[in-house]
This record gives structure tokens, C-alpha cells and sequence, in this order.
């Protein structure tokens, strides 16, 4: 969040004030990533304990939409990739345009996301095993759909800052006031996103079988 | 006999099985070890202080290395030991968990406040448990509502009843008489009225007991243990309303009833004779005896109007002079309404709120302590302290706020020390007693102990230290303590004006379903946790791209390796306890039930959560108080460390083993054998980390030049209670003992010795021993002494009856207790006193020292290390002109003219401080 051309004082070089950013937005992404760590072994755990509920709420969810999803985020980070690589060859406006797409890819994927809630609604599935869902199931049906309502959720809220912060580097681009690192740092961010639902996806759509 | 002398020597109480006297033998043994351990630190350390103790001008030190296999060699024969603690310890836990054929069962209920007993014949008795002597019997244990433990200290056993589980221990009493039941996990107000009574019969008698022959005298066992009752004794010259305290208690009236005037599920009795009562259907009626008779038999006459009728019929269960003692017992508790305990917390929120500001005041003023060009005078606006970007004034502010938030802390723990001198209490209900420990907790260990020494220290002198002229990142410095300082008020606004009683770990269900507003700490601990990660990232990043050109990790002073290790459980640890609280607070808000029984969920998976972020944060607090002692240790024996490898190691190890040691909370929860087992080895391995640290400070001493300063009389203090802390941290992480000591004073004293035997020693040591450096000025030496004296003295007499009350049996968190334990409370009270002394004396003669201090010259103590080459204070860009780092931050074998150091204000100014 530099100016591209001057470093601050307190660093030798342009160049390792960049490696400082993109080292410490690595620590902060594995500060993340632990704060998903507890939500995945409070899975693990629960998952134990009701295979059957679990399997169930997986086969409950719509796979095809899942893998959509995943698709769609794969690739908004494979072109958020290709950003950077723009950027570094001098081609601000291109990567501007490139970081725009991914921006529309996260959106996309969040409306998907909002429609499967909304199925979801619509049959009485609330967190907390709220809803008209719930009297008749078995027991551990509340804990898995809070888990994937918590979980999920708090994924969307990662994809909504990710987003917020590829719209303002896309800004920043199209004003020509970006720098690389700055660049660099926010895809960090953006592939972590994609990371996390990489694992999330099989704990939510693909492992239907009770283990 | 002499395991009965030993017993009584401390404070155990009598053994009523053979499981009990076995744990005693372990503990005779480790007690012993533990003192032998501590001893041979203390002489050793004593006879090195003597031999080798700093003549005039012994300024240079031979350079001293001890090979890898002395370290080694020490660090597996301790964990021999270690481990074979451990597996006696862990069979012994195996013992009392399976047992071998079919034995009797008894199920045991628990629900606020009150235990229940059930057998599979159908009968069933309240807050007595009779049990025939010789036979094993499997007690199951499982929870109407939160979390309790049942606790038997004459049988050194310990279960959890947890709500949605069952939980189980098996007991052979072999001793005829009454023992006294604790509920040792915190559930809410009348925790520590939670009382039952084992009693146990010779068999003849307990056929008869069962065949329903002896009702009569097994009911007198019941009320509060410790006082009297008990098969045999003598009800008869009892006052009257002695009888009917104790009727109350037994037949659970106190559970729903009061005696301090607070409302709870019913009226509360104090004040309650002969007050006129509104009912619910419109009438009035005078509270006299034959109200109050009739109200225990048909309950639903006569409900008092804004109470939910709830109260179960005692016809036929309550005899008629049980029911006139308790009338009785109501008639004397008066007309007298105490005080309401919110007002007074109030008034004290506003206290603290004002120490806030007189803080933050205080920091204004030091900057205006003399002229110049370093960082103190760079901008004297207050403006200019606020949006600072230096490290050095962040770590300043840190400071002050850290400083208000030990006196909120340390004002609360002396109130509870106050109440405590009594039996009964002496000022507070019971409602504000909880309050107390939990606001004293929350503040002590979030707002005080994880960020002091990292935020105030660790920032100052991180950046100097490896030759930087900032943190990586100082924007973000600034916000993590913005940050910090709006978590912390959310904290204790919250804890004030929400009056949460649920003990700063939070458990639930009771933290989730607990009447006191819980959502403002929970969010305030939150925000808190995200200044502690931003500061860890900086710290990070700051010693991996920051360090000065040719300064390799292996050079870096001890402290900055203290506060790298540090910085990476920050980062790892905290963002789980983050997604706990939130998931707490979303509960409370939202009602998802994540860990509610009844939709499927698992109390005990929040504590397992709960202490992966709770252990390694013990490691957050004294990881960098140990950067300190190692800083200081070298300091002031004028000696290169004895293995600057070793602590390094042992700080990557302690960093990194102790986040696979947190089951060692949990002992009592109901885990399996094989994870207690494993949690508690690992337990024992990290603890030789903190041995090896320790051999490494003392050997360092050995053929230093050492002068008895200030900081160093706290390194110290450090040592001997480090040392006893730890070896009793070894001691509960031993299974089968930990089952005696959970959740007791032990406990207590043992984590009081590491965080304030610990951390605030090491915090007070690096205050004394960076003053010169941060303000410029000298601190006057010789009340320096004495208050380090104060505090070392008041602290042994605060904490060391709490290792003696714990082998009573005393539950934590306990606001009545047995009158048998009031010399110890009394004793403890009265150390609380000499250390706040302590503290308020060191206060004030810093504050004095701000303005009228002796001005310090760049290196007052004439040492080595990085930090003491540039100017005192340092220039807002760190250092005038780039420093040479080929000298070691240890190297004392030269002296200081040939070690061709000019200092920038000149070798003449160059003298220890004000000895």
C-alpha cells in the first residue's frame, strides 16, 4: 500500500520492503488459515461422532452448484495470477481489466452462494437447527448445517474482502498508483480464499458416504 | 505414621481409600523432588552470587561454553524422571477409570446447585451419598445444565459431569465417616454452596441404610461441609437457627433462596420475616411463621407476585422441626437489605476509567523530561504521542495502558483477597464475588499479561536490537495498539456494566446461557486478540527482513529470539480463540447451539478449543519474560550466556511442543486414557525446555562478575519462583495427581507463580533494567531493593498457603468456604497486602524518577548489548550513525576501552547506576 517508486525510510531497498509485505501478508494468511482450523476440527469432531446426519446433510446439498462454484473460483484466481504477471511487464490498464473479471467471478460466486442459502431456507434449513427441517431428522443434522451455514459463511465474508480489496487495487491500477508488492499481496490474499474453499467443497458437497 | 505427619504437614486431608494413599506417596515424592530441585537452584545460585560476585574493576569474564553433551545429558535424565512420574501417575488414572468385573453403580446428577443419587433399585437420595465400606462402586456422573465436578478431597478424586455425556470413576472407600463433596468447576452463583456428603457405613449398616432403617441420622450428614454433621454428632445444643441454616442448605432452599438480599429464583430470606409479601393474585400477606411453614408445603398457595412458580412441595419430606428451624433461621437473617453490588462496581468502572486517563497523563508528562533531539522531544504535542509511527513511543503508550490494566486487575484480586478473610465473606454477595474473579481474570491475562512485556518491551527494543530504524510495519503498530486500547475498553466496559460472572475461560453451556451480559467481553477479547495478531506479524516480519546487514540469526540477542518465539504463537494460537469466542457470542445472540447437548454438540469440544489457544498463551506471557532473565542474567554477571544454543533451542521448542500440550486442562473433563496419556507426556517434555533454560541462567553465573541492581534481584525472584512453579507444573500434569489438584488453590498458586512469579517479575526486571534507556534517567537504587524485596516476600506469603489450601481441597472460585481454611485465606490476604505495596512503592519512586531521576548516560550499566550503544533515549530514528555489531551483544572477555566502543556522549559518563 506504497507509493510504486520511493520506499518508506525505514527500509533499505524498494526491493525489501516488497519481500517485508509479501513475507508478512504470508504470516497473516497462516493466521488465517488458523482461524478456520478451529472450525475444521470442530468438523472432524462432529463428523465423528454423526457419520450418518453428516453423510445425509453432504447429500442434501447441491453438488453440481458446489462444484460451480469452485470452478468459478479456481479460475478468478488463476486470472488474478495473470494480474501480476501483467503488472510486472508494465501493463497497469491490463491487469486493471483482469482484476475486474475476477472481481465479477467473486460476485458470481457469491450469488450462487446466496441462491443455494436461499434453497436452503426455502426447505427449513436455518443455523442452529432452526426451521421446520429439523424435528424429523436425526440427531446431528443442527450441528453439520450450522457448521456449513458458519463455515460457508464465514468464507463469504473472506470473498467479500478479497473482493473489496480487488476493486480498490483495480482502482489504484487504472490510476497508474499501484505498486507490484502492493499488487502481489492482495492476490496472496485472494488465493487464500480459493484455498480455503478448496478444502471447503469436499466437506460440504462431496463426502456423502457415512465413513 | 509418617505418611500421617507428612499428611498433616501439608494440609492433606485424611485418605478414605487406597487409591487416595497412593497418590499420596507420588505426591510425598514429587513435593520432595520439587523442593530438592528448587533448593539446589537457590544454593547454587546463593554460593555463585557470593563466589563470584562483582569486585571493582572485575569487569572482564572469561567466555565460558558448555558442550552440547552436558545439556543433552541433563535435559534426558530430567526427562527420565519426568516420564517416570508420568507413568506411574498414568497407571494410577488407568486404576480408577476401568476396574475389573461387575461392580455396583450409582448415578450421580448434578444441576445448579445441588448433587443427586441414584441407584438402579430406584432409590435416591439428595446431597448425601451413603456408600458401604470395602466395596468398589462406579459412580456415573452426567449434568442437568452446565458444567460441575465432583469432588471428594478424602479420596483425592475429581469428575466432571458434563451435560450430554456421562462420565465415570470407580471409589473403594475403606474408612468409616462423613466426607464433604465440593462441586470444583464453576457453575454460576451458589457454586460454592454446591455441597454433599459422602458417608460412608459399615456394611451391616448400609443393608439397613438400604432397607430405608436410617434416614434419620444419614440425613444429618447433610449441609455445609467442613462445620459439623457427620454421623455421631450431637444436634442438640446446635442453635436453632444454626439447625435451620443447615436444613436450608440440605433441602436445596439456598439454591433458589439467598441470604445477601439479592433475588435469585425466589425471594431472598434476608429481610424476608415479617415483611409484608404482594402475591400474584392481588392479595398482601405478612411473611410470618405460618406463611412460611405453609409456602415449604403447598408452595402454590401463596406465590409471591414477579416470581415463576417453581418451587416443589417439601409436605412429607421436611419434618416439622426442620421447617421451624428454617423459619427460624429466616427470622434472624433480619430486615437488613445489603447493598446492591452492581452500584459499587459501577463506582469502581469509574475509577478505573479515570486510572485510564491518569495513565495516558502520566505518559504526556515523561516527555517533557528534558531537551533534545531523541525520540521523547521529536513532537511534543499530545497529538504527536497519539498518531505516532516509532516503535519506541507505541511501545511507551503500550506501557501505560498494559500498567492501568495490571492496577484494575491487581485492585479487583485485592478486594477478593479482602473477602476471602472470612469464612463467609465479609462485603461482597456472591453475585459480585464471581464478578470480581472474572473481571480480575479477563483483565490479568488479556489486557495485562499476553500483551505487556511483547507490546511495551518487545517494541521498544526489538527494532534496536537488530539494528532497525523501525518495526516492518508501523501503521499497522499504531493500529494494533488503537486496536488494543478500544478492545480493552469494550473489556471492561463490558465486564463492568454487563457484570459477567462466567470466569475468564468462558466454558459453556454456562457462558452461553448465563443471565449476565457475556457478548461485550467476549467482542472486547476479540478485538484484543486482533492487536495481538497484527503485533505478532509485525514481530515476525520485523526479525526476518529488518535485521541490519551481517547481523545472522544466531547473533541476535536472547530477547529478540524470546519475542520471535513469542510472535509465531501469537499468530497461530490466537485466531482459534477468536472463532471460539465468536461461536459463543453467535450462540448467545443467534442461538446456533454449536456445543449445546441437546441438538447433538459437545461441551467439552469448546474446551478443547478454548485451551489450544490457552496453554501456548501461557507461553505467550513468559516466553519474553525468559528473553528478559536471559537478557538480564548475562547483563548483570558480566558473562557470554552458558549456551546461547541451547536457550535458543529450547525457546523453538517451547514455542512449538507447547502447542500439543493442552489437554492437560482436561484431565478431570472425561478424555480417553490414551489422550490424557499422550497430553500428559507431552506435558513433561515441554517442561524440560524450561529446565534446560534454567540450568543454562544459573550456569551462567558461574565465574561472572555479578552486582546485586535491581533488575537483577528480580531475575532473581524469577529463578527460585520459576523454578517452583515449573517443578508444580510437572507436579499436575501428573495424571492421578491432577485429579486431586484440578481446579483447586493448587492450581491457583501454581499459575500465580508462573504469571506473577513469572511474567510480572521479569516484567518489573526489564522495567528497571531498560528505565535508563526508554526515559533518560536513573531510578534511585536503593528503594528499588527494597521494594524488589517486598514483592518477592509478599508474594511467597500470598500464593505459598494457596499450594497448602489446595492440598485441603479448596476449590478455585469459591466465595464460602470450610472454616478449617480460614488461617491460610487470612495469611494469603495479608501477602496480597505486602506485594500491593511493593508494587505502589516502585510506582512511586519511578514517577519521582521521570521528572527528578539522575540523568543516565547512554550505557549506565557499562554492558554489551546492542541496545546500550546509542544514545539514552534514543534518537527517533534509533541510532545517530550505523553501529558496528561485530562485538556480540555478550562479549565481555575485553573491557570496554578495548573493545573500541566510543560511546557517543564519551567513556567518562560511563559508570554502573546509583550503587
Amino acid at each position: 500500500m506504497s507509493e510504486p517508486r520511493a520506499h518508506a525510510a525505514h527500509f533499505e531497498s524498494l526491493e525489501r520492503q516488497g519481500e517485508a509485505s509479501r513475507f508478512g501478508m504470508w504470516v497473516f494468511l497462516a493466521s488465517e488459515a488458523l482461524l478456520f482450523g478451529g472450525l475444521f476440527a470442530l468438523y472432524a469432531a462432529y463428523r465423528a461422532r454423526w457419520p450418518g446426519a453428516f453423510a445425509d446433510g453432504v447429500a442434501e446439498n447441491d453438488v453440481v452448484l458446489g462444484t460451480t462454484n469452485t470452478v468459478i473460483l479456481i479460475a478468478s484466481s488463476f486470472v488474478v495470477a495473470l494480474a501480476v504477471h501483467e503488472r510486472r511487464g508494465q501493463r497497469a490498464r491490463r491487469a486493471a481489466l483482469l482484476l475486474c473479471l475476477a472481481v465479477l467471478g467473486g460476485a458470481t460466486f457469491l450469488g450462487i452462494k446466496f441462491h443455494e442459502y436461499g434453497h436452503h431456507f426455502e426447505l427449513g434449513i436455518f443455523p442452529g437447527g432452526h426451521g421446520a427441517h429439523f424435528p424429523g431428522a436425526q440427531m446431528g443434522a443442527a450441528i453439520f448445517f450450522t457448521l456449513y451455514f458458519g463455515m460457508t459463511g464465514l468464507h463469504a465474508i473472506h470473498v467479500l474482502m478479497g473482493m473489496a480489496l480487488l476493486v480498490w487495487a483495480a482502482a489504484s491500477l487504472f490510476r497508474a498508483r499501484l505498486g507490484l508488492h502492493s499488487l502481489e499481496v492482495v492476490a496472496l490474499y485472494w488465493h487464500l480464499v480459493d484455498a480455503i474453499w478448496i478444502v471447503l467443497w469436499p466437506l460440504f458437497y462431496l463426502l456423502r458416504g457415512a465413513a | 505414621m509418617t505418611e500421617e505427619l507428612l499428611r498433616h504437614a501439608l494440609f492433606l486431608p485424611d485418605a478414605g481409600t487406597a487409591f487416595a494413599r497412593r497418590i499420596d506417596r507420588l505426591h510425598f515424592v514429587i513435593v520432595s523432588t520439587t523442593l530438592a530441585a528448587v533448593a539446589i537452584v537457590f544454593v547454587t545460585t546463593f554460593v555463585f552470587i557470593v563466589r563470584f560476585r562483582r569486585l571493582a574493576g572485575s569487569a572482564v569474564t572469561p567466555r565460558a561454553h558448555v558442550p552440547w553433551s552436558v545439556e543433552i545429558g541433563l535435559g534426558s535424565g530430567l526427562l527420565i524422571l519426568f516420564c517416570a512420574w508420568w507413568l506411574v501417575g498414568f497407571r494410577q488414572y488407568e486404576s480408577i477409570r476401568g476396574g475389573s468385573g461387575p461392580v455396583a453403580v450409582v448415578y450421580v446428577t448434578a444441576k445448579q446447585w445441588m448433587w443427586k443419587f441414584s441407584r438402579p433399585d430406584g432409590s435416591r437420595s439428595a446431597s448425601v451419598l451413603v456408600l458401604p465400606r470395602g466395596d468398589a462402586v462406579r459412580l456415573v456422573f452426567t449434568s442437568r445444565d452446565v458444567v460441575h465436578s465432583f469432588y471428594v478431597p478424602a479420596f483425592r478424586i475429581k469428575q466432571d459431569a458434563v451435560p450430554g455425556r456421562y462420565t465415570s470413576v470407580v471409589i473403594r472407600p475403606d474408612r468409616l465417616g462423613t466426607f464433604p463433596v465440593y462441586c470444583a468447576e464453576y457453575c454460576g452463583l451458589s457454586h460454592s454452596r454446591m455441597w454433599a456428603n459422602v458417608v460412608v457405613l459399615d456394611p451391616v449398616e448400609y443393608d439397613r441404610y438400604l432397607a430405608g432403617d436410617l434416614p434419620e441420622r444419614v440425613a444429618l450428614a447433610g449441609g455445609e461441609p467442613g462445620t459439623r454433621g457427620g454421623i455421631g454428632s450431637d444436634v442438640i445444643d446446635v442453635p436453632m437457627s444454626e439447625r435451620g441454616r443447615d436444613a436450608a442448605s440440605r433441602y436445596g432452599c439456598l439454591a433458589c433462596h439467598t441470604t445477601d438480599g439479592q433475588r435469585h429464583v425466589g425471594p431472598t430470606f434476608r429481610g424476608l420475616f415479617g415483611r409484608q409479601e404482594p402475591l400474584a393474585d392481588g392479595r398482601t400477606v405478612v411473611a410470618d411463621e405460618d406463611y412460611l411453614t405453609r409456602s415449604m408445603m403447598e408452595p402454590m398457595r401463596d406465590v409471591v407476585s414477579g416470581y415463576t412458580p417453581v418451587m416443589p412441595t417439601y409436605q412429607g419430606v421436611l419434618e416439622q422441626p426442620d421447617a421451624a428451624a428454617i423459619v427460624e433461621f429466616i427470622r434472624l437473617l433480619g430486615r437488613r437489605t445489603a447493598g446492591s453490588g452492581g452500584a459499587a462496581a459501577r463506582g469502581r468502572g469509574r475509577e478505573a476509567r479515570a486510572e485510564l486517563r491518569a495513565g495516558a497523563g502520566e505518559g504526556g508528562a515523561s516527555s517533557m523530561t528534558k531537551a533534545g533531539k531523541d525520540y521523547l522531544h521529536e513532537g511534543t504535542t499530545i497529538r504527536s504521542w497519539l498518531l505516532t509511527r516509532d516503535h519506541k513511543r507505541i511501545g511507551v503508550m503500550f506501557f501505560f495502558a498494559n500498567a492501568a490494566a495490571l492496577l484494575l486487575g491487581g485492585l479487583f484480586a485485592l478486594l477478593m483477597r479482602l473477602e476471602l478473610t472470612h469464612p463467609h465473606g465479609t462485603f461482597l454477595t456472591s453475585m459480585t464475588y464471581n464478578r470480581f474473579f472474572t473481571l480480575h481474570g479477563v483483565v490479568m491475562v488479556w489486557l495485562f499479561l499476553i500483551p505487556s512485556i511483547p507490546s511495551a518491551f518487545g517494541n521498544f527494543f526489538l527494532p534496536i536490537m537488530i539494528g532497525a530504524k523501525d518495526v516492518a510495519f508501523p501503521r499497522l503498530n499504531l493500529l494494533s495498539f488503537w486496536v488494543y486500547v478500544l478492545g480493552a475498553l469494550v473489556t471492561i466496559a463490558g465486564l463492568v456494566a454487563g457484570g459477567t460472572d462466567t470466569g475468564w475461560t468462558f466454558y459453556v453451556p454456562y457462558s452461553a446461557e448465563d443471565s449476565t451480559s457475556v457478548l461485550p467481553v467476549l467482542l472486547g477479547v476479540f478485538i484484543v486478540g486482533w492487536s495481538t495478531i497484527v503485533t505478532g506479524v509485525n514481530f515476525i516480519v520485523t526479525t526476518h527482513k529488518m535485521r541490519t546487514k551481517g547481523l545472522g540469526w544466531m547473533q541476535l540477542p536472547l530477547f529478540v529470539w524470546a519475542i520471535y518465539g513469542t510472535a509465531v504463537i501469537q499468530v497461530l494460537a490466537t485466531p482459534v480463540l477468536a472463532m471460539t469466542l465468536t461461536l459463543v457470542g453467535v450462540d448467545r445472540v443467534l442461538d446456533w447451539g454449536l456445543f449445546d447437548p441437546a441438538r447433538g454438540g459437545d461441551p467439552v469440544l469448546y474446551q478443547h478449543l478454548f485451551w489450544f489457544y490457552s496453554h501456548p498463551a501461557v507461553y505467550i506471557m513468559i516466553l519474553p519474560a525468559m528473553g528478559v532473565v536471559s537478557e538480564c542474567v548475562s547483563a548483570f554477571s558480566r558473562k557470554n550466556p552458558l549456551s546461547y544454543r541451547a536457550i535458543v533451542w529450547a525457546t523453538i521448542g517451547i514455542a512449538l511442543v507447547g502447542f500439543l500440550t493442552w489437554g492437560h486442562h482436561m484431565f478431570t473433563a472425561g478424555m480417553s486414557d490414551f489422550d490424557a496419556g499422550a497430553f500428559g507426556l507431552l506435558s513433561m517434555l515441554v517442561a524440560i525446555f524450561s529446565a534446560i533454560k534454567v540450568f543454562t541462567w544459573v550456569g551462567t553465573l558461574y565465574r561472572g562478575a555479578i552486582s546485586l541492581t535491581t533488575p537483577f534481584l528480580y531475575v532473581l525472584a524469577f529463578l527460585f519462583l520459576f523454578a517452583f512453579g515449573g517443578m508444580t507444573g510437572v507436579a499436575v500434569a501428573t495424571m492421578s495427581l491432577d485429579l486431586h489438584w484440578h481446579d483447586t488453590y493448587f492450581v491457583v498458586a501454581h499459575f500465580h507463580f508462573i504469571m506473577v512469579g513469572g511474567t510480572l517479575t521479569a516484567f518489573l526486571a526489564a522495567l528497571h533494567y531498560w528505565f535508563p534507556k526508554v526515559t533518560g534517567r536513573l531510578y534511585p537504587e536503593r528503594l528499588g531493593v527494597t521494594s524488589s524485596l517486598l514483592v518477592f516476600m509478599g508474594f511467597l506469603l500470598t500464593f505459598v498457603p494457596q499450594f497448602l489450601l489446595g492440598n485441603a481441597g479448596m476449590p478455585r472460585r469459591y466465595h464460602y468456604y470450610p472454616p478449617s481454611m480460614q488461617p491460610l485465606h487470612v495469611l494469603s490476604t495479608a501477602g496480597a497486602l505486602v506485594l500491593a505495596t511493593g508494587l505502589g512503592l516502585t510506582a512511586l519512586y519511578l514517577a519521582w524518577s521521570l521528572r527528578y531521576g539522575e540523568i543516565a548516560s547512554s550505557n549506565p550499566w557499562d554492558l554489551a548489548g546492542y541496545e546500550w550503544r546509542t544514545a539514552s533515549p534514543p534518537p527517533a530514528e534509533n541510532f545517530d550513525r550505523p553501529l558496528d555489531f561485530a562485538r556480540g551483544p555478550y562479549d565481555y572477555t575485553k573491557s570496554a576501552s578495548e573493545a573500541a566502543e566510543p560511546s557517543p556522549i564519551g567513556p567518562g559518563e560511563t559508570e554502573a547506576a546509583g550503587v
